[in-house]
C-alpha cells in the first residue's frame, strides 16, 4: 500500500514534539523530505516554513535532499580511525572514483561518519542500511561487488 | 577485593533482556516495590544524595542535589529525561546496558522520575540505537503491563508515562539543553543558561535529564541504601563506573570497575594488556573530546573529582600503541568536532573547521609557521570563549596531542 | 545597586545586564549580533568582558550588587581578536566593491581590532576556474545569492551569522540552517526571498549579506546624461535617518540641495502625491460606506489602508479573504509619479519618455511600485552610496527650496507622510482603528475576521512605529 505524507502526519499529534519524530519518518519513508512534503509539515505543525527546514537540516537522519542510489558510510570515530578507517575511505576514492563528501554525485556518495557505538567490531562501515564490521581496506572491493 | 563489586553488570549474561521474568527472578524492581510502598520521594532523594552517586554523563554532577532542585519546585508539571543519547566516539556503554539489562534502567527512570515529581519521563536514544531501541520499547510494554508505570503504579496514587524520544543524529544532543531543545522540535544547539533545565527546561518546566549509566545505579541505592554504595569506590565520586576498553588491548569491551581505578589496572588487569609486539604510546580517557595520558601517568587514579587530573569522562579508554599513525586520529578528532559543532558561535563554529583544515595539512606534511601560530590561536579560543562546552572538548585531546606527543615539535 | 567597572564605580538595577550598563556609560564593548532588544544571542563572542579572571559575555551576564567587571585587558584583546579574525577570514573580505562599504559594523570593527593579517586561508571567495572551485568547495556550498526579488539584495558571502535577520523578520523568513562549519542563515530550501519586503532585516545587518535590491547604476547613467530630466521624490521619512548617512544633512531644505548637486534636475516633496491620495481615499469610502449603511444590520463597511505596500502584500498572503477590503487608490508617490510624466510633461513640454522618476523613500516594500511612471525607488541607505559613488561631500551644504509641483499642497500633510497619521486626516466621523507591526496587524484582523472588531477605516503599517522606523530607514552604526 501507498504510504503518503498524509498518512504519516496524522500518526503524529501537531505538538512541537512530535516534529523531529515526523520529519524523520518522512525522510526514512520517502527518502527525504522535499520541499512540497516540509510546506505541509509547515503547515500541519502551524510553523513557518524556515522554522521546519532549520529543524530538518540540522540532524544527519533527515535528509533534506534526494540521496543518491547507493550510500557508504564509513566511521571515522577514534577507535576506527586508530584501526585505519582512513585507508578503506582512500580505497572506496579511488575504486569508485569519487571524493568523500561530494553532494553532488547522482549516483553514489562517501560520507565519513561520527561514532555509531560498534566500537568494539570497528572499523565499521554502512553500505545503504546494510552495517559491515572489521572492514579491512583490502576487503573493501569484495563489499562493494554485491552493490555494484 | 573490592574491583568485583558489580551494580549495574551482576546480571549481564544471567537474564534474557526480553523476559520481565528473567528480571524479575533476580529481585529485579524491588527497588520500586519498595520506593512505592515503604519511601516517599523525599527520602529517595535523600538516599541518592547520601550515595554521593554523580553524573556519569561525563561532567559528574551530584545526581542526588540535581534531582532535589527538580523535586522541591512547586510546578505541577514536571519532566524527567533519561540521556540515552550517547554518541562520545569509542563510548557503547549505554547501548550495551540496554543490550543486556533494559528493566534495570527502565526501574531506575520510574523510581527517579517519581521521586521528583515528574508525571512524564522521556528516554531520549540515540537515533542510530534502531535495535535498542525496539528492545526498550518491548520492555517497556512488560513493564506497563505489571503496572510498573501508568496510572496507579502498584495500587498507590503514583502516575507515570514514559515515552521513548529518538534523537536524530547530533553528538550535541547529548548536552542537556541541546537535548531540550531537539524534544522541543528545534535545531539541537545548547540554550543559554541560566535559567537552568532544573528551573525552566523542557517546554520551560523543571526538568531532571540524567545519564542513561547514572539512572542503571538507582535501584541498588533504594534497596541497599546509599550509605552503602557511597562506600564503594574513591571516595570523591563513589560508585562503579563502565568502562570501554578499545584499541589495542588484548581484551576489549564493556568492564564494570569501582571508580579511583587506575588506567594501568584496567588496560592491564581488565584488558588484559597489549598484543605481542605492540608498544604503548598513549591512551585516550573519554572518548575525542578526553585527555591523553602517557606512560608515566598511568597511575592517576580516574575520578570525576574536579581536581582528577585526568577526567573520567564518558568511561571510553581508547588504548594507542606506537604503530598507529598520530596523524589519523588527529583528523579523527577534528573531522568529528567540524562536524558536530552546532554552528551558533563563532568560535566553534569557524575554529573546529579551521583545525581540521590545519591537520589535513598536518597530515601532509605541508604545515606553515602561520598554522602552527593559528593552531594555538584557536586552541586558545575554543578554550576560552565558546558558548557551551563543546569548545572546551574541541581543544583538549589536540592541545594534549601538542604538548605530551609534540606533534608540532618542541 | 552598584558594580565597579574598570575600577571606576556606578550605577545599575536589577535584570540589567553588563553590556546594559557600559551602552548606557559609553563604554565601548563590541558586538555583532546584539542589537537593541532582539533576542540576545550570545554568538558572535565579542561583548567578551572579564569577570573574576573568567571571559563572559556582557550580552547575557546580569549585573549584580558588588560585581566588578573589567573591558579591557590583553586577554580580553586577544580572545576579540582572534574570534574577529576567523570570522574575517570567513568572510569574503571585497570592502571596496562591496555595497556596504565604509557602513559595514564588521568592517568597523575589523580596523579597530586592526585584522589585516590573515592567518587563515580565506573560505570565501569569489571562484573563477574549476580548479579553485575544487578548492573552495565548501565555500561555494556555503554561498546562497537571491537576486530573484525586487526588493531585497541577498549573499551569504557576507554573512556574518549574527541571526539579527532571523530574530527581526515578522514573518519568520529566516531560519539558521545546517550545521558546523557549513551552518548558514537562509530561506527554506534557499528558495528566493517571498516575503512581505518590510525592510527590517536589510535595515539590521551589520555586513551586506542583506542590501537593497536596486539599480543605483542606472540611475548614476540617468544623471549624467543630459537629455534625461531626473526628477527626485521626496519620501518627508526618509528625514528621520538621512543624518545617520551624512551628519548636518537634517533639513529637507538641505536634502534637496544634496539632489540637486548630485544632479537632480527636479527635486519635489511628495505633498501633492498626499493631498491627492486622501482625497481618492475619501472618494472611495464615504460612498461605499453610505451604500452599506443602508442595510440596518451593517454598521461598518471595512476599508482597509493600502499606503503601506507591505502591509498589503501580508494581507493578500496570510489573510487573503480580507483582500478585497483594501483600497484601490494609488499611493502618494505613484500619483505623483503619474502626475509628473503627464500633467507636469505636458505643462513643461518635455517627452515623458525623457523623464526619470526617483523615489527617495523610506521604505522598501515601495520598491515593488516600480512601473512605467515611477521608474526607481530607493531608500536612504541607497541615497547614501549614490553620494559615496558620487564621491560628493556633503559638508557645508546650503539650503534650497523643492521645486513646486504643480499647483503646490496644503503643509498639514507633513505630518502624517512622516509618521503614518492619515487616521487623524481622515473625516472624522469614521470608525477608525490603526494597526502597526505584523503582530498588532495579525490581532486587528483576526478580530475582525471573528466578528469582535468592526470599523470604517482601518490604518495598518508593518514597521512598529510607521515610516519614520521604516525598513528603508538608515541605521546608525551603534558599535562605537
Amino acid at each position: 500500500m501507498l504510504i503518503t505524507l498524509e498518512k504519516i502526519l496524522l500518526e503524529y499529534d501537531p505538538e512541537a514534539k512530535n516534529l523531529l519524530p515526523a520529519l524523520e519518518k518522512i525522510s526514512a519513508v520517502f527518502g527525504y523530505v522535499s520541499r512540497e512534503n516540509a510546506r505541509k509539515v509547515a503547515d500541519y505543525f502551524s510553523l513557518p516554513e524556515s522554522k521546519v527546514y532549520e529543524t530538518a537540516s540540522f540532524y544527519d537522519l533527515v535528509n533534506i535532499k534526494k540521496q543518491p542510489n547507493l550510500i557508504i558510510k564509513v566511521c571515522s570515530g577514534t577507535h576506527c580511525a586508530v584501526s585505519d578507517s582512513r585507508k578503506i575511505v582512500e580505497e572506496i576514492e579511488n575504486k569508485l572514483h569519487i571524493k568523500a563528501g561530494d553532494e553532488n554525485n547522482p549516483r553514489v556518495k562517501l560520507e565519513i561518519i561520527s561514532c555509531l557505538g560498534r566500537c568494539g567490531e570497528g572499523p565499521v562501515a554502512v553500505i545503504n542500511d546494510k552495517v559491515y564490521e572489521r572492514v579491512t581496506a583490502g576487503g573493501v572491493g569484495e563489499i562493494l561487488e554485491e552493490w555494484i | 577485593m573490592q574491583n568485583s563489586t558489580k551494580i549495574i553488570t551482576q546480571h549481564w549474561n544471567d537474564i534474557n533482556p526480553l523476559k520481565i521474568e528473567d528480571y524479575l527472578n533476580v529481585g529485579g524492581y524491588k527497588a520500586l516495590h519498595r520506593f512505592v510502598k515503604k519511601m516517599s520521594p523525599r527520602q529517595a532523594i535523600e538516599e541518592i544524595k547520601k550515595s554521593g552517586l554523580c553524573g556519569r554523563g561525563g561532567a559528574g554532577y551530584p545526581t542526588g542535589q540535581k534531582l532535589e532542585m527538580v523535586g522541591v519546585s512547586g510546578a505541577t508539571e514536571k519532566y524527567f529525561i533519561c540521556n540515552l543519547d550517547e554518541s562520545e566516539p569509542g563510548t557503547y556503554k549505554d547501548r550495551m546496558l540496554v543490550d543486556y539489562d533494559p528493566h534495570l534502567l527502565i526501574e531506575g527512570v520510574i523510581i527517579v522520575a517519581l521521586s521528583v515529581g515528574a508525571y512524564k519521563a522521556y528516554i531520549y536514544i540515540n537515533g542510530n540505537y534502531k535495535k535498542q531501541k525496539d528492545i526498550l520499547e518491548i520492555a517497556l510494554a512488560q513493564a506497563r503491563e505489571k503496572n510498573f508505570w501508568g496510572a496507579g503504579i502498584l495500587g498507590s496514587e503514583y502516575d507515570l508515562e514514559i515515552e521513548i524520544f529518538s534523537g536524530a543524529g547530533a553528538y550535541i544532543c547529548g548536552e542537556e539543553t541541546a537535548l531540550i531543545n531537539s524534544i522541543e522540535g528545534n535545531r539541537g544547539e545548547p540554550k543559554l543558561r541560566p535559567p537552568y533545565p532544573t528551573d525552566a527546561g523542557l517546554f520551560g518546566k523543571p526538568t531532571a535529564v540524567n545519564n542513561a549509566e547514572t539512572i542503571a545505579n538507582i535501584p541498588w541505592i533504594i534497596s541497599q541504601g546509599g550509605e552503602k554504595y557511597a562506600k564503594i569506590g574513591a571516595a570523591c565520586s563513589p560508585g562503579t563506573k563502565l568502562y570501554i576498553l578499545g584499541g589495542t588491548v588484548k581484551n576489549p569491551g564493556v568492564v564494570e570497575a569501582p571508580t579511583g581505578i587506575t588506567i594501568r589496572e584496567l588496560i592491564y588487569d581488565f584488558g588484559g594488556g597489549l598484543p605481542e609486539g605492540k608498544d604503548f604510546w598513549f591512551a585516550q580517557i573519554g572518548g575525542a573530546s578526553g585527555k591523553l595520558v602517557v606512560e608515566n601517568e598511568l597511575d592517576i587514579p580516574l575520578t570525576f573529582s574536579r581536581d582528577c587530573p585526568i577526567p573520567l569522562g564518558s568511561g571510553a579508554v581508547l588504548v594507542v600503541d606506537k604503530s598507529v599513525d598520530i596523524h589519523d586520529l588527529i583528523l579523527s578528532w577534528t573531522g568529528f568536532f567540524r562536524r558536530e559543532s552546532c554552528g551558533k558561535c563563532v568560535p566553534c563554529r569557524e575554529g573546529t573547521f579551521r583545525l581540521d583544515e590545519i591537520a589535513g595539512r598536518l597530515k601532509d606534511g605541508k604545515i606553515s609557521d602561520r598554522d602552527k601560530q593559528a593552531v594555538y590561536d584557536i586552541l586558545w579560543t575554543l578554550n576560552n570563549t565558546t558558548f557551551c562546552p563543546l569548545g572546551k572538548f574541541a581543544a583538549t585531546a589536540f592541545s594534549d596531542a601538542i604538548s605530551k606527543l609534540k606533534i608540532l615539535g618542541d | 545597586m552598584e558594580i565597579k567597572i574598570n575600577g571606576k564605580k556606578y550605577a545599575a538595577s536589577e535584570g540589567e545586564t553588563v553590556l546594559d550598563v557600559c551602552r548606557r556609560e559609553n563604554i565601548p564593548v563590541p558586538t555583532l549580533c546584539q542589537h537593541g532588544k532582539l533576542k540576545r544571542e550570545a554568538v558572535c563572542r565579542l561583548c567578551l568582558v572579564e569577570i573574576g579572571g573568567k571571559l563572559v559575555t556582557s550580552c547575557t551576564t546580569k549585573v549584580s550588587n558588588g560585581l566588578e567587571i573589567i573591558t579591557e585587558s590583553e586577554k580580553i584583546k586577544k580572545a576579540r581578536e582572534i574570534n574577529l579574525e576567523l570570522l574575517w577570514s570567513d568572510h569574503a573580505g571585497k570592502c571596496i566593491s562591496c555595497k556596504k562599504n565604509r557602513q559595514c559594523e564588521f568592517q568597523k570593527l575589523a580596523e579597530e581590532y586592526k585584522i589585516e593579517n590573515f592567518h587563515f586561508v580565506p573560505r570565501r571567495v569569489e571562484i573563477t576556474s574549476d580548479e579553485e572551485l575544487n578548492l573552495v568547495r565548501d565555500n561555494w556550498a556555503r554561498v546562497v545569492v537571491d537576486e530573484e526579488n525586487p526588493v531585497i539584495a541577498r549573499t551569504t558571502e557576507y554573512c556574518v551569522e549574527c541571526r539579527r535577520c532571523i530574530n527581526i523578520c515578522p514573518v519568520k523568513s529566516y531560519g539558521f540552517n545546517h550545521r558546523g562549519g557549513a551552518s548558514v542563515v537562509g530561506t527554506a530550501y534557499n528558495e528566493p526571498l517571498d516575503c512581505i519586503f518590510c525592510g527590517a532585516c536589510v535595515k539590521h545587518c551589520p555586513t551586506a549579506a542583506l542590501t537593497d535590491q536596486g539599480d543605483l547604476e542606472n540611475i548614476v547613467k540617468d544623471l549624467d546624461n543630459m537629455n534625461i530630466l531626473a526628477v527626485a521624490v521626496i519620501d518627508p521619512a526618509v528625514l528621520e535617518s538621512i543624518g545617520n548617512e551624512f551628519p548636518g544633512v537634517d533639513s529637507k531644505e538641505k536634502l534637496a540641495s544634496l539632489l540637486r548637486e548630485l544632479g537632480f534636475e527636479k527635486v519635489f516633496d511628495s505633498g501633492w502625491g498626499y493631498e491627492k491620495y486622501v482625497e481618492a481615499l475619501e472618494q472611495e469610502i464615504h460612498p461605499r460606506r453610505w451604500l452599506f449603511q443602508k442595510n440596518k444590520n451593517n454598521k461598518h463597511q471595512l476599508i482597509i489602508s493600502s499606503f503601506c505596500p507591505s502591509a498589503e502584500l501580508y494581507i493578500r498572503k496570510y489573510f487573503p479573504e480580507l483582500s478585497g477590503h483594501i483600497a484601490k487608490t494609488l499611493r502618494p508617490e505613484e500619483l505623483m509619479a503619474a502626475a509628473v510624466k503627464n500633467e507636469y510633461a505636458r505643462q513643461e513640454k518635455i517627452d515623458s519618455g525623457n523623464i526619470r522618476t526617483v523615489l527617495i523613500s523610506a521604505c522598501t516594500a515601495r520598491k515593488k511600485l516600480k512601473s512605467s511612471t515611477l521608474d526607481c525607488i530607493i531608500t536612504v541607505r541607497e541615497l547614501g552610496r549614490l553620494v559615496r559613488l558620487k564621491k560628493y561631500n556633503p559638508k557645508n551644504i546650503k539650503e534650497v527650496q523643492a521645486d513646486k509641483f504643480l499647483n503646490g499642497y496644503d503643509e498639514k500633510y507633513e505630518k502624517m507622510t512622516r509618521f503614518g497619521n492619515l487616521s487623524e486626516i481622515l473625516k472624522s466621523d469614521l470608525a477608525i482603528q490603526k494597526a502597526n507591526g505584523v503582530l498588532e496587524i495579525k490581532k486587528v484582523l483576526e478580530d475582525i475576521q471573528k466578528r469582535e472588531l468592526e470599523c470604517d477605516f482601518l490604518e495598518v503599517m508593518v514597521c512598529p512605529e510607521g515610516c519614520g522606523n521604516g525598513g528603508g530607514q538608515s541605521m546608525k552604526i551603534s558599535n562605537f
